[in-house]
Formats: structure tokens, C-alpha cells, sequence
């Protein structure tokens, strides 16, 4: 069998410094978030056309853009929410983005990490957007209600408040049912069932976390991968949690560099893409152990942890890889930026044979 | 930089690299991977300096021992154009080109469902994002109820058991915390407000989580998704996809309705096909199976799976006419390959990975083939007819379901005890000679191979065939002997599978055959139908055809060569000819499963491609001579016309559909009783050799049911040799199911055996003594009341039983068997031995009644010896009472014992009598196996040595393990024996065998070991010599005490001074240097004071030129010193 081939198809250099980009779904078209020198957000969206990249709208702001998500949006209108240094939550229709829909100051420093659920027709439920940011707090919020959170995940002591690296949304396969993950900057890891209102899980793993997610939002809750500073990247099989044991992990060390983030591929929920501050990308597939399950001594259920395969590592910059996503259209085609102010579309061949 | 190699040396090289391993010979030499990565790491850190090529020397090595190391992933480029094949990269761009137009596409305005349906908005909650460890301050630190070592007050107060019930309800509580582990997925979703575009995309989602679920082997969740993505948008891979899942789920209902729903719009769907033939062969519904393989077959020929799963269903057909309850095995496993459609590509790869192995395994299968379709072994054939006829006479009683059970067991249990199977099959010669038997297929059979085997293997089967009423017609001239061994040698080349090779060797011995073609006819044929089998696993179709020819032109009723040439026409597609040589080797042996399934396989192959006409369309072939064979028709002739009839009926009536089975088979079966029968009027010696050989059988089970509930595992054993005896008398039933006497026999001792098998012996036993009432010439009753009595515990009764049975019936084994038992309980050994012997006579090979015997001897033995003790010893205590009845019971237990470990080693406990001496233990040391070995045909009054009673003595004791009462027993004579040997000390318990005294602990061991023995003295003056004087201080060293020094004064004294003079005066000369050696010798008493004079005195007045009396003055006078 051959391996995958990972293409740089198109590149483009911009003069900004990129922190995000996302495929608009149902289109060709890719939506970059960023920062100009000159201290302003800059929203661009770039189309796929003939063979090139073409910008297509550019749209300045006066906060710089850190990160966003359109998994709150619905497929007819593309509502992307971003967070922004200042620490404010906006979402924006990008037919017309002279002011945004919804606007709410969510957070009192930057909003780090934003993710989405509920639209898209992904992840049953109502549509509701995580934020994480440097002043210690993972806030849930409802597009319909602006003025407060829906959920505030905050340390009660007030005093230890760290900086929230990463969220993400899990665990929607229901009305009901649905679970936060969040990191952060001394590694721990944080489960919140939104259901029980309540942390489920935590755990620690030594570095800060920089990039969290679920193998797939819209199931019961099946994978979770983290990538943390120091080049160590953790998944955890959280479909069975042992009472004392929590869930099954596994540790794999690659890139020789802080890991920036982890995309799974939404075709297929067993293979992920990691990216390093070196520049490399690393895409991996999972297998399952011949049995998840197991039992110990006093026959309770206990996770078994399967391994990882890489199957393709190249290196595509100098700089760091900050953002990766994967076209949720067309199963292979992925983009993503570096701090050397490029923006990639790569093409994964024969993800379909791994 | 020194001090850090020397560092570095100290530490080791786990943690540190030394410099001078970052060598080329060194690295070269490395096994160690781990120290090849720390080497690279440590070169590309550059601390040493830079070394590029040293470097990638490194990495190569370490490649070439452990390629997916992570040292070595080293990140590559980005793949361009010139990476990929020229076709794919165009492929790319194409696709990309089609993608840019995704959203022109999809423009259509979608309908934002989003308002309506939408849960409301949460209530606000706060989370704590703090975990235990800050909420609980007392986190990581010992609990308030922490005792500390020292207080001892609160450890008084701390009730251990209370704490112990805490901890098991914490454990309790702790898993229920986390049970919504099931979780509940809608397989509906609400569609409501969705345009086509949406549907069709969340469909098409659904059916990747299905498949993801699927890979991850969670297959209701698979099932779930690929339901809600039917009720979004029906497809057909989600439907055919479901079916598998289904299938998994042993849902075959919905499974084929899944896949009827894909043919209904694709008929020709090979997976969908093959997916609902292996859930109708889930339902056991395989004939429709068939059908389904047959037309994936037709549009793939080549498809491995449907051809695996066809012949698995002809065995599961087969199998499943005898064994009902085995059917449930699925081998879904063959379909894993292909189970999901979209993900087509992925799955291409891992069926062509299956195609692979299958091929590699080829062999084997093809093997396995040969054995299913019993063509090439009679054995087989053999065994297939035992199973048919019971399911003839399960369709004719009415179904009862305990026959049905009877059906798994009889094969199984066949297997295992070769003497058993044999007794089994032994009965069939007859009737394969009956019913399908020439003198040429006879000949034929006993020189095809593996027939040979099956015959050659066992006397006792041969001599059934002797015995059986066709004896063998004039046999022709014995095969020249080129020709025996090339035979031979094919025979050989044929099972290790190297068909190519038998082929050739066949052919020269069917050249040198050639001229005697007259003679050798028949083994001409055989010869012929062996190539052909060749040929045929050699792929050589066309030359097996005319191999197969050229058999039948010799030996027209060859039923092998008919098959064979069915099978290579079968393969050729010639359904036609094949369905004609079915038909003939049926014409010959309405038995024959092989010639039945290949019919029906090639009769629905016709019909599909000919319609309903397609009999006028079969080839007009010779065919096979119907007239029934020779032998049969004198054998036909001589019994009752009944025979014939059914015969010639069931040929007549034969129609080509799976019921015939039933019919054919039932004739079959009629046809043989009706010969039984006939010739148990007769009272024919043979028929009752025959019933004899089928009591033995019976005998057999019945004890192995013995052997096994010793071994507590009596349910599972007894209900399957059970229900192998009411088969067993069932078919006795068939025998005389004519008077109704016979059939109320029969109940009443269905019914005992049916109580039996409950353990209601009380009952059981009226039952069988209705038997006897009813019938008092037949043994059956008597032996199973019998066996009843002995169960409980009547071994007066059972013994009367059995010997009635014996005078109605001299031989019978059972009843021999069960007086033998009856005897051992009462513990009349001698003539249980008697009995076990006669039955020994008539049945040599009766495992159980070995056993048996062994045990039994070696109970007699013990009776003996315990006899002999009593009249000898008069002081010692009288056995204890019911020593025997123990020892009964402990011969049971050593049975099991001996069962359970039969690989143990036996530890021999002698016991010497004081004449005897070490060079005789040994040789009966050495005998000993031998007798072990001699006992099952050896006499039981044979004086065998005294150790093969010590074993008994020795599993008694073992016993106690298993058995709580029988513990003090086996104490008792363990006392009793150490008792003797403390009364005449023999010298093979004294030699010192272990005596060594290289260091301080080995000596003080040794002599801690003999000082307590009476010839302590003489080992000691061994031991010494063992030792050299000068190094005695440091060995005995602080070991010396005043006992030792007396021993050593004494021994020197009374043994060495007389050997060895020098050595005397070396030991007194080494001793004062013994630590302690002063201390000590104050204590000597006065009479060791005596004998150390008497050392000096004897030094003093010897000869010798090595020292001088000046020499034992001063030494006497150290010594006299520390006294």
C-alpha cells in the first residue's frame, strides 16, 4: 500500500501575521484571521479558482482577530464568531461584515480558542460557541443571548486562575448530552459535562496544552487528542472512563517541537493531522486495540488505548504551522498557516486507503 | 573531560554515552537500539563535535535493526507534481478544478431551518473548573483518620473490620458514578425543515459514523447511524453496509431484508448477494444460501469468499442435518473484508490482502476440502454413514429432541478414543458391504490411501471386516512389488501434499501394472482414480477427466473415479456432465454425500441456465450400470425381499432435492436392519460378533463416564455417553422393533437410562427391573441395574446382576466390567482381578478396564502387604480399620490424579529392608518402569517389587490433598514407615551423598545433616577427607562447638588415626587455629579428654617419617595448653 502523499497545492504570502483560517463550508472559499503590524484585525476570504488563490473580500477591524470558528453557523448564512485580543466574542455574517450580528464582551483579556457546535447540521442540539482565553475562564454561549454566558467555567478560588490555551466542543450526539474540553498553559485538561453542569474529568500533562479535540463532536464521545510545548502529543479512548483510572491514554513524541495543533480529518474520524512549531506536518491514523474494554480486578470497565501510525510527515515552513483545518467538503483538502505569513492549501492523497 | 569518562564508565552506559562507543567497529557491533538512538541524539546534539558521516552510519545501522524508530523519522518534503504519477496528479487537479465549483453547484438557497426546532437557550451556570485537587485542601495529604504507628491507643480503638466494609462500599459506590456509559441513539432524525442539499449531506455523515463506528467494532452504534442515515436519505451502500452490521448483530432477518431492498434496485450487487447468503446461512436456511453464492458465483466466478462460504455451507448442510444445536457458528469473518461500499477503495485492499492469505493457505484448504467431502477417505465415508442413519431414525421418531442432541456427540466422541471409534466404525464394513460393496471397490478401498490408513490402523476393524458376512471374494494375485512401492511412495507425495509428484509416481506404477491388465484390473482403476485425484489438485482438469475414463472402463463401479470426474467436470463448468456422474456414483452409493450436494449444486446451476427443460438437455453419457452389485444381490437374495423393494424404490424415487437426503438415507438404514435382522434370526455367529464389538463400545463409554466422574466433571461426560447409549439402544431398537415386547422393553429401559441420567438411581433401577421382567434373556437390563447398584452403593446386588448377565452372556464386557467393580467394593480383589482379566481376554484394548486393573492390583498388593504386616508386626498398631475401603477410595483418586498430571514425575519413597543394599535399590530403580509398563498385560499375582507398593503409598499420601477424610490415613502410614526406618536404620538412608565441604556453609550444612545420625562419626571422617587440613580453620571456622569437637576428637580417634596417620596429626595441627578452638576444648568433658590422649598416644607410638615425635609433643602440648 502506498503511503499518502501530502501536496502543497496552492500558497499564497500575505503581509499579515495569520493566527487562523477556515473553510467556509459548502464552498470553495477559506476564510483567514489575523493581525496587521499596525496593531488592526484583518478578516480576509480568499477563494479557490482556476488553479489560484484569490482574495475576495478584505475586511479591517479595529481589534486584532485571534481565532474562529463557523461551527455555530448555519449553512445558508455563513455566521463566523471570532474572539479577539480584547477579548471580545463577535459573529459576523461574511454577506455583510460592516457590523457583526452578535457582539458581547466575553472575556477581559484575549479570547485564545473559540469553538462551535450545533451548526452545520453537526451536533445535535442547539447551536453554541466555547471561548477560552488568557484571563482563566472557558465561557459557553448561545448566539441568541448575547449578554451572558451560558456557561462560565471559572476556578472558584479566584486566585489561580491560568491562561485557557484550547477548547473544544464533544460529546453532541444528543439534545442533551454535550461535553467542553478545555487546556491550559500548565497542562491541565479539563472535561466539563454541560449536561451535569459539571467537571467530569481532569487530568495533567506536565506541558501546556496547545491544542485540544475531539475526534468527532457529533458522537459519543470517542477520542480526545492533545498536543502540548515539548513535542508530546496524548489521546485518551474516552468512551470508557474508569472510576479511579479515568480514561485509557497514550503518549507519541514527533515534530521536535511544540505541537500546535491537531485536525481530524471530518471524513474519517481515526486520522489526524498534527502540525509543529518547525514547520512540519504530521498525519497520523489511529487502530483500535482488538478490545476497548476490559476489565480490572473488581470488574469495572476500563479503557484500552489502541496506536498511532504515522503515515506521512513533511515540513512545509521554518516557522511554526498556528492553524490547520480540514475542508469539510472535499475529503484531503486542508488548509493552513504559518507565521512565515503563508497561507497553504495542501492536498492529502489516499486518505481513503489508510 | 577524563573525569567525565570515568564518570561516564562508572555509571554504566544506560545513562551516559561514552565517547569511546561513538566508534565505527562499536556502532557496528551494537544490538542495543536504544543505545544506537542515544548515540544519534548525542552526535546531533554536537557536544562531541560534529561527525555527519559517522552520524548517518549511525542512523543506518540503527535502520537496519529497528526501521520505525523515532530517531529516525526525518521530516520530507511537501509531494509535487514529479512525486506522483503523472495520471494522479491530473486526477488532483481534475478534482480540484471540479471542487472550485462546489458552491455553483449547491447555490440553491437553503432553507435555515434554525429558528423553529431549536432547544431553548440554557440557564446560566457557573462551572467550578476546579478539580479535587483544589476544592479538597486535604488533597494528596494523609486522611484525618490516618493512624500514625506510634498510637498505639487509637490502634486499640480502630475496628479493623469496619474499615474493611467502608473500603467495599466506597468501592461500590465508585463504578455506579459512571454508568451512562450506554448510551441511547436515535435511528431517526427529524428531517423537518432540511432541504435535499442538507439531507443529503447529513446522510452521507451519518453513514461515516456508521462506518467509523463500524471499524471501532461498535456495532450497535453502527447500526444507529447507518439507520438515521437511511431515514435522511435512503441509499443503497448504507442499506448494504447496514446488512453487515446486522449480520454482526445476528439480525439476519433484517439483514436480507436490507439486502433485498439492494438487489430489488441492483440485482447484480455481489456484496449484497453474498451478505444475504451469509445471513441465510445464519438462519440456517442453506439452501437459499446456495442460491444466493451460486449467482454471485455466476457474476464473479472468481470470487473467493462465495466459493469459501458455499463449501462452508455444504459442510454446515451436512453437519447441521446431523448437529442441529452447532449450526449457530457464522463465519462472518470471510465478509470483513468488504464492509463498507463508500469507503470502496479501502476495503479493495483489504480483500485483496484476504485474497492473499487465502492463497497461501491454500494448501490447508484444500486439504480440509478433501476431508469435508470425504471422497479420498473412507474413514470418512464411514463415519458420515454412522451420522446419516441416526438421522434416519430421528426423522422416523418423531423428532425427539434428545436424539438430536445425541447427533453433536456422536462424532466427538468418536474421535477422541481411537479404541472407541474403531469399535464404532467397526460395525460398518458390513454395511458398506451391503449396500455398496463389489469385490473390485473393495480392493479398491483397501488400497486407495487413505483407506489404507483407516484399516491398517486397527485390528480391530480389520478383523470386523473379516468378520463381516461379505467375506472377501477371490482376491487377485498380489501387486508386483515395483508397483506396491511406487504406489507407496505416491501414497505418501499425495498426503504431504505434493500432488504433482504422486501423479508421477502413480504413472510409472500404473505402466509397470499395464501388462497385467487382465489380472490387476481393479487395482489398475485405483490407480487411475488416484492420478486423476492428482491431476485434479494439480489443476490438470482435462487428464483427470480421462484418468477418471480410463478407471471406470476397468472398474465400472469405481464410485471415487465417478466423483473425481464430477468434480473436474464441475470445475470445467460442464454442470451437465457432472450432474450425469453425480448421478451414476448415486446409482451405486445412494449414500454418498459428496454425489447428493454436488447434484443439487449442479441441478440448480442447469436449471437457471436451461429453465425447467434442462434434463432433455443433459448430456447422453454413458452411464453407470444400475444393476445392483453382485455381492449385494447374493446378500439381497438370501434375506427377506423386503430388501430389494426398497431398494429398487429408492433408486426409482429419488428426486434431486435436499429431502432426498432423508429418504435415501432412511432406505439406506431400512435396508440394513432389515439385513441385522435377518441375520440375528439366523443367530449367525457373526452378526453377534458384530453386536458384541458394539456392547464393547458401549462398555467403553460407560467406563470412561466411570474415569470421568471421577474426575468431577460427570455432567457433561455422563449425559454425553448417555445419550451415545440410548442411541446405541436405539438402534439395538431398530433391531427387534417388531414385537411389542421389545418395544415395552425398550421404554422401560429408556426410561431407567433417562432416570440414570438424572442420578435417581432408586428409580432407574425399577425401571430396568421391569426390563427384566419383561424380557430375562437380555443382558442390557441386567448390567445397567448393575451399574445402578453400584452407583448406590449396592455392590452385593450388582455383583448378583452381572453375573446373572454372564451366564446369559459369557462375554460380556460390561457386565465383566461391573462385576470387577462390584468386587472392588467389596473388596474381593482377587476376583475382581479374575473378572478384569477374562474381560482383558475378550477385549484387550478396553482402556478403562486397564486402568482399572492397575488400580485394583495395586489394591490387592496393599491388602497383602497390609496382611503381612499384620502377622509380622506384632507391635506395631493393627491397621486401622477400613484402611482398605480408603485405599479404595484413594486408588479412585489416584485415577484422577493420574489424569490430571499424567506428565508428573513420580517421586520414589523407598523402603529398603536393612539387607539390602544400594546397588540392588538401583536396580530396581531401574526396573521399575518396566514393571509399570508390564502391568496391564502382565499377571496381577506377580511379586512386583516392593516400590511399586511404595507408589500406592506414595499417591495415598498425594491423595490427601484432594481428600479431607483420607488425610489422617495416609499421616498414619507415613508415621508408620518413619518409625521403621528409625528402628533398623538402613545404610542407603545414611550415605552422604550431599556431603560437601568446599566452603564454611557447606560444611556446617553437612554436618548439620549427619551429626544427629548414629554413624555420625564415620560421615564425619568422610567429610574431613573431603577437606584439607590446612584450610580447616577457615571452614569450620565459628561452626565449632563443643559437639563438633567431641565428633572431630572421637573420629579421629576411632577412624582416621587408623587410616591415615598423617592426616591425623595435619588436623590436630589445624585445629587449634579454629577460632573459638581454645574456648571450646575447656568444656571437653573428661571422657573426650581420654580419646584425645588416646589420638596423641596412637600419634606418638606410629610409624611415620613424615613427622616426628617431637612434632606431636608440641602439638600435644598446644593442645593441652587450651584444656
Amino acid at each position: 500500500m502506498e503511503k499518502p502523499q501530502i501536496i502543497v497545492h496552492l500558497q499564497k504570502s500575505l503581509n499579515y501575521t495569520l493566527f487562523d483560517t477556515k473553510w467556509i463550508p459548502r464552498s470553495a472559499k477559506m476564510v483567514v484571521l489575523g493581525n496587521h503590524p499596525r496593531g488592526t484585525g484583518v478578516m480576509q476570504v480568499f477563494e479557490l479558482s482556476h488553479g489560484q488563490v484569490n482574495l475576495i473580500h478584505d475586511i479591517e477591524k479595529p481589534a486584532q482577530f485571534r481565532c474562529g470558528t463557523f461551527g455555530a453557523s448555519n449553512l445558508s448564512q455563513h455566521n463566523l464568531a471570532t474572539g479577539d485580543f480584547k477579548g471580545t466574542l463577535a459573529i459576523w455574517n461574511l454577506e455583510n461584515t460592516k457590523e457583526p450580528t452578535f457582539s458581547t464582551h466575553a472575556h477581559d483579556e484575549i479570547i485564545n480558542c473559540i469553538d462551535g457546535v450545533g451548526g452545520l447540521r453537526i451536533g445535535e442540539g442547539a447551536p453554541e460557541i466555547v471561548t477560552g482565553s488568557r484571563d482563566g475562564l472557558v465561557k459557553v454561549w448561545d448566539p441568541r443571548q448575547a449578554n451572558k454566558p451560558v456557561a462560565c467555567m471559572e476556578p472558584a478560588g479566584g486566585e489561580n486562575k491560568r491562561d485557557c490555551w484550547t477548547v473544544a466542543f464533544g460529546h453532541a450526539f444528543n439534545q442533551s448530552d454535550r461535553c467542553v474540553a478545555a487546556g491550559y498553559d500548565n497542562g491541565d485538561i479539563k472535561l466539563f459535562d454541560l449536561r451535569a453542569m459539571s467537571l467530569r474529568w481532569e487530568t495533567n500533562v506536565k506541558n501546556g496544552v496547545c491544542s485540544l479535540e475531539f475526534d468527532r463532536k457529533d458522537i459519543n464521545m470517542n477520542k480526545l487528542v492533545a498536543t502540548t510545548l515539548e513535542s508530546k502529543f496524548h489521546v485518551w479512548d474516552v468512551r470508557t472512563q474508569h472510576p479511579s483510572k479515568g480514561f485509557a491514554q497514550l503518549t507519541e513524541k514527533a515534530h521536535k517541537s511544540t505541537i500546535w495543533v491537531v485536525r481530524h480529518l471530518p471524513q474519517n474520524r481515526d486520522v489526524f493531522m498534527t502540525s509543529g512549531g518547525s514547520g512540519s506536518i504530521y498525519l497520523w491514523k489511529y487502530n483500535y486495540p482488538s478490545n476497548r474494554v476490559t476489565k480490572d480486578g473488581n470488574d469495572v470497565d476500563m479503557g484500552v488505548i489502541g496506536t498511532v501510525d504515522l503515515q506521512q510527515n513533511v515540513v512545509l515552513s521554518s516557522q511554526p504551522i498556528a492553524s490547520f483545518d480540514w475542508s469539510p467538503d472535499k475529503e484531503g483538502l486542508a488548509v493552513c498557516t504559518s507565521f512565515d505569513q503563508t497561507l497553504r492549501i495542501l492536498i492529502c492523497t489516499k486518505l481513503n486507503r489508510i | 573531560m577524563d573525569a567525565a569518562r570515568a564518570f561516564g564508565t562508572n555509571s554504566g552506559s544506560k545513562c551516559e554515552i561514552l565517547v569511546e562507543h561513538m566508534d565505527y567497529s562499536y556502532i557496528e557491533k551494537c544490538m542495543d537500539t536504544k543505545e544506537l538512538e542515544k548515540i544519534i541524539k548525542k552526535l546531533e546534539s554536537g557536544e562531541e563535535g560534529c561527525y555527519p558521516q559517522l552520524l548517518t552510519f549511525c542512523k543506518e545501522r540503527l535502520a537496519k535493526l529497528k526501521p520505525k524508530s523515532k530517531v529516525l523519522i526525518e521530516d520530507g518534503l511537501p509531494a509535487t507534481k514529479y512525486n506522483t504519477s503523472k495520471g494522479e496528479w491530473d486526477d488532483i487537479q481534475k478534482e480540484m478544478n471540479d471542487f472550485e465549483k462546489i458552491e455553483r453547484v449547491n447555490s440553491a438557497v437553503v432553507n435555515d431551518g434554525m429558528s423553529s426546532d431549536l432547544p431553548p437557550i440554557r440557564n446560566s451556570t457557573v462551572i467550578s473548573a476546579d478539580g479535587e485537587k483544589a476544592q479538597n485542601e486535604d488533597w494528596g495529604k494523609p486522611s484525618k483518620e490516618h493512624i500514625t504507628s506510634s498510637n498505639y491507643r487509637a490502634w486499640d480503638k480502630y475496628d479493623a473490620e469496619a474499615a474493611v466494609d467502608k473500603v467495599e462500599e466506597e468501592n461500590k459506590a465508585g463504578p455506579s458514578k459512571i454508568t451512562d456509559n450506554i448510551v441511547n441513539i436515535e435511528h431517526m432524525v427529524d428531517t423537518s425543515g432540511m432541504s435535499e442539499e442538507e439531507k443529503i449531506l447529513k446522510a452521507q455523515r451519518e453513514k461515516d459514523k456508521g462506518n467509523e463506528a463500524f471499524y471501532a467494532k461498535d456495532f450497535q452504534e453502527a447500526l444507529a447511524y447507518y439507520s438515521r442515515s437511511l431515514s435522511l436519505k435512503p441509499s443503497l451502500p448504507a442499506y448494504n453496509n447496514r446488512s453487515l452490521v446486522c449480520i454482526k448483530l445476528q439480525k439476519f432477518g433484517d439483514a436480507i431484508e436490507d439486502c433485498n431492498k439492494v438487489l430489488e434496485s441492483e440485482p447484480d450487487n455481489v456484496k449484497a448477494l453474498l451478505r444475504r447468503a451469509t445471513a441465510k446461512k445464519g438462519l440456517k436456511r442453506y439452501h437459499a444460501a446456495k442460491l444466493d453464492i451460486q449467482q454471485t458465483l455466476a457474476l464473479e466466478p472468481g470470487n473467493k469468499q462465495a466459493k469459501n462460504m458455499l463449501a462452508d455451507i455444504v459442510t454446515n448442510e451436512s453437519k447441521n442435518k446431523t448437529t442441529e444445536s452447532k449450526g449457530k457458528r457464522i463465519e462472518i469473518k470471510e465478509v470483513e473484508g468488504s464492509d463498507s461500499d463508500d469507503p470502496e477503495d479501502a476495503i479493495v485492499n483489504e480483500s485483496d490482502k484476504k485474497m492473499e492469505n487465502d492463497q497461501a493457505d491454500g494448501n490447508v484448504f484444500s486439504a480440509k476440502k478433501r476431508v469435508r467431502n470425504g471422497e479420498k477417505s473412507d474413514k470418512h465415508n464411514i463415519i458420515e454413514n454412522e451420522l446419516i442413519s441416526p438421522v434416519s431414525n430421528h426423522s422416523e421418531m418423531e423428532r425427539n429432541p434428545l436424539l438430536s442432541e445425541n447427533m453433536v456427540h456422536t462424532p466427538e466422541e468418536s474421535k477422541p478414543t481411537s479404541p472407541s471409534s474403531q469399535t464404532a466404525t467397526s460395525k460398518n464394513p458390513s454395511s458398506q458391504a451391503a449396500t455398496s460393496q463389489t469385490p473390485s471397490s473393495q480392493t479398491a478401498t483397501s488400497k486407495s490411501p487413505s483407506s489404507q490408513a483407516a484399516t491398517s490402523q486397527t485390528p480391530s476393524s480389520q478383523a470386523a471386516t473379516s468378520q463381516s458376512p461379505t467375506s472377501l471374494p477371490s482376491v487377485p494375485p498380489p501387486l508386483p512389488s515395483s508397483t506396491v512401492s511406487y504406489k507407496d511412495e505416491a501414497f505418501k507425495l499425495y498426503s504431504s501434499g505434493q500432488y504433482g509428484k504422486a501423479s508421477e509416481f502413480y504413472t510409472k506404477s500404473i505402466k509397470s501394472l499395464l501388462p497385467d491388465n487382465g489380472v490387476h484390473t481393479y487395482s489398475l482403476a485405483t490407480l487411475y482414480s488416484n492420478r486423476a485425484a492428482c491431476s485434479y489438485h494439480v489443476g490438470d482438469l482435462r487428464q483427470c477427466i480421462q484418468d477418471c475414463d480410463s478407471a471406470l472402463q476397468r472398474a465400472p463401479l469405481l464410485i471415487k473415479a465417478y466423483l473425481r470426474r464430477a468434480k473436474a467436470y464441475e470445475t470445467l463448468e460442464r454442470y451437465g456432465d457432472a450432474y450425469v456422474d453425480y448421478r451414476n456414483v448415486f446409482r451405486i452409493d445412494q449414500t454418498n454425500k459428496t454425489a447428493l450436494d454436488g447434484s443439487a449444486r449442479c441441478m440448480t446451476v442447469l436449471k437457471e441456465k436451461d429453465g425447467s427443460a434442462w434434463r432433455e438437455k443433459l448430456p447422453k453419457r454413458t452411464q453407470a450400470p444400475s444393476l445392483i452389485p453382485p455381492v449385494l444381490t447374493t446378500v439381497a437374495k438370501s434375506s427377506s425381499p423386503a430388501v430389494t423393494t426398497s431398494r429398487t424404490e429408492s433408486s426409482g424415487s429419488v428426486k434431486m432435492s435436499t429431502g432426498m437426503t432423508y429418504s435415501g438415507s432412511q432406505q439406506e438404514n431400512l435396508t440394513k436392519v432389515d439385513v441385522e435382522k435377518r441375520e440375528a434370526a439366523k443367530g449367525g455367529e457373526d452378526v453377534e460378533k458384530v453386536t458384541d464389538k458394539a456392547k464393547e463400545k458401549d462398555e467403553e463409554n460407560r467406563q470412561v463416564e466411570l474415569d470421568a466422574q471421577v474426575e468431577n466433571n460427570a455432567n457433561m461426560a455422563a449425559e454425553a455417553i448417555l445419550k451415545s447409549i440410548t442411541e446405541h439402544e436405539r438402534k439395538i431398537k431398530e433391531d427387534d422393533n417388531t414385537t411389542s415386547i421389545q418395544k415395552q422393553y425398550q421404554t422401560a429401559k429408556d426410561n431407567g437410562n433417562m432416570h440414570h441420567k438424572k442420578g435417581e438411581y432408586g428409580e432407574a433401577i425399577k425401571c430396568y427391573s421391569d426390563c427384566v421382567a419383561l424380557d430375562n434373556t437380555q443382558t442390557v437390563g441386567y448390567t445397567n441395574r448393575a451399574l445402578c447398584h453400584l452407583k448406590i452403593n449396592q455392590p452385593l446386588l450388582a455383583d448378583q446382576d452381572c453375573s446373572t448377565a454372564l451366564k446369559l452372556d459369557p462375554n460380556n464386557v460390561k457386565a465383566f466390567y461391573r462385576r470387577a467393580l462390584s468386587k472392588k467394593m467389596l473388596k474381593d480383589y482377587k476376583m475382581s482381578l479374575k473378572d478384569l482379566n477374562t474381560l482383558l481376554k475378550i477385549d484387550p484394548t478396553n482402556k478403562p478396564a486397564v486402568k482399572e486393573l492397575d488400580i485394583v492390583k495395586e489394591l490387592y498388593r496393599n491388602e497383602l502387604r497390609c496382611k503381612q504386616m499384620e502377622s509380622s508386626k506384632v507391635q506395631s498398631t493393627p491397621p486401622p480399620p477400613g484402611a482398605a475401603a480408603a485405599a479404595a477410595a484413594a486408588g479412585k483418586n489416584e485415577t484422577s490424579s493420574k489424569k490430571k498430571k499424567t506428565n508428573r514425575k513420580k517421586i520414589q519413597i523407598k523402603e529398603v529392608d536393612g539387607s539390602e543394599d544400594e546397588e540392588e535399590s538401583k536396580k530396581a530403580d531401574a526396573k521399575k518402569p518396566d514393571t509399570t509398563k508390564e502391568v496391564p498385560g502382565s499377571n496381577i499375582q506377580e511379586p512386583v517389587a516392593d516400590n511399586a507398593e511404595e507408589n500406592v503409598e506414595e499417591k495415598n499420601s498425594t491423595s490427601t490433598k484432594t481428600n479431607g477424610p483420607m488425610k489422617s490415613e495416609g499421616k498414619k502410614k507415613k508415621k508408620k514407615k518413619s518409625g521403621k526406618a528409625a528402628n533398623n536404620p538402613a545404610p542407603e538412608d545414611l550415605k552422604p551423598v550431599e556431603l560437601k565441604a568446599g566452603t564454611p556453609f557447606e560444611f556446617t550444612q553437612s554436618w548439620a545433616s549427619i551429626h544427629t545420625r548414629p554413624d555420625s562419626i564415620q560421615c564425619l571422617a568422610d567429610l574431613l577427607m573431603l577437606v584439607q587440613p590446612s584450610k580447616l580453620p577457615q571452614i569450620v571456622s565459628h561452626s565449632l562447638d563443643g559437639e563438633l569437637l567431641t565428633a572431630l576428637v572421637e573420629c579421629l580417634n576411632s577412624v582416621i588415626i587408623k587410616k591415615d596417620v598423617d592426616m591425623t596429626l595435619k588436623v590436630l595441627q589445624s585445629l587449634p587455629k579454629v577460632q573459638r578452638f581454645t574456648t571450646v576444648m575447656m568444656f571437653l568433658s573428661p571422657s573426650d579428654k581420654t580419646a584425645l590422649q588416646q589420638v596423641f598416644h596412637s600419634l606418638s607410638i606410629a610409624d611415620s617419617n613424615k613427622f616426628s615425635k617431637r612434632d606431636v609433643e608440641q602439638l600435644k602440648k598446644k593442645h593441652y595448653t587450651a584444656i
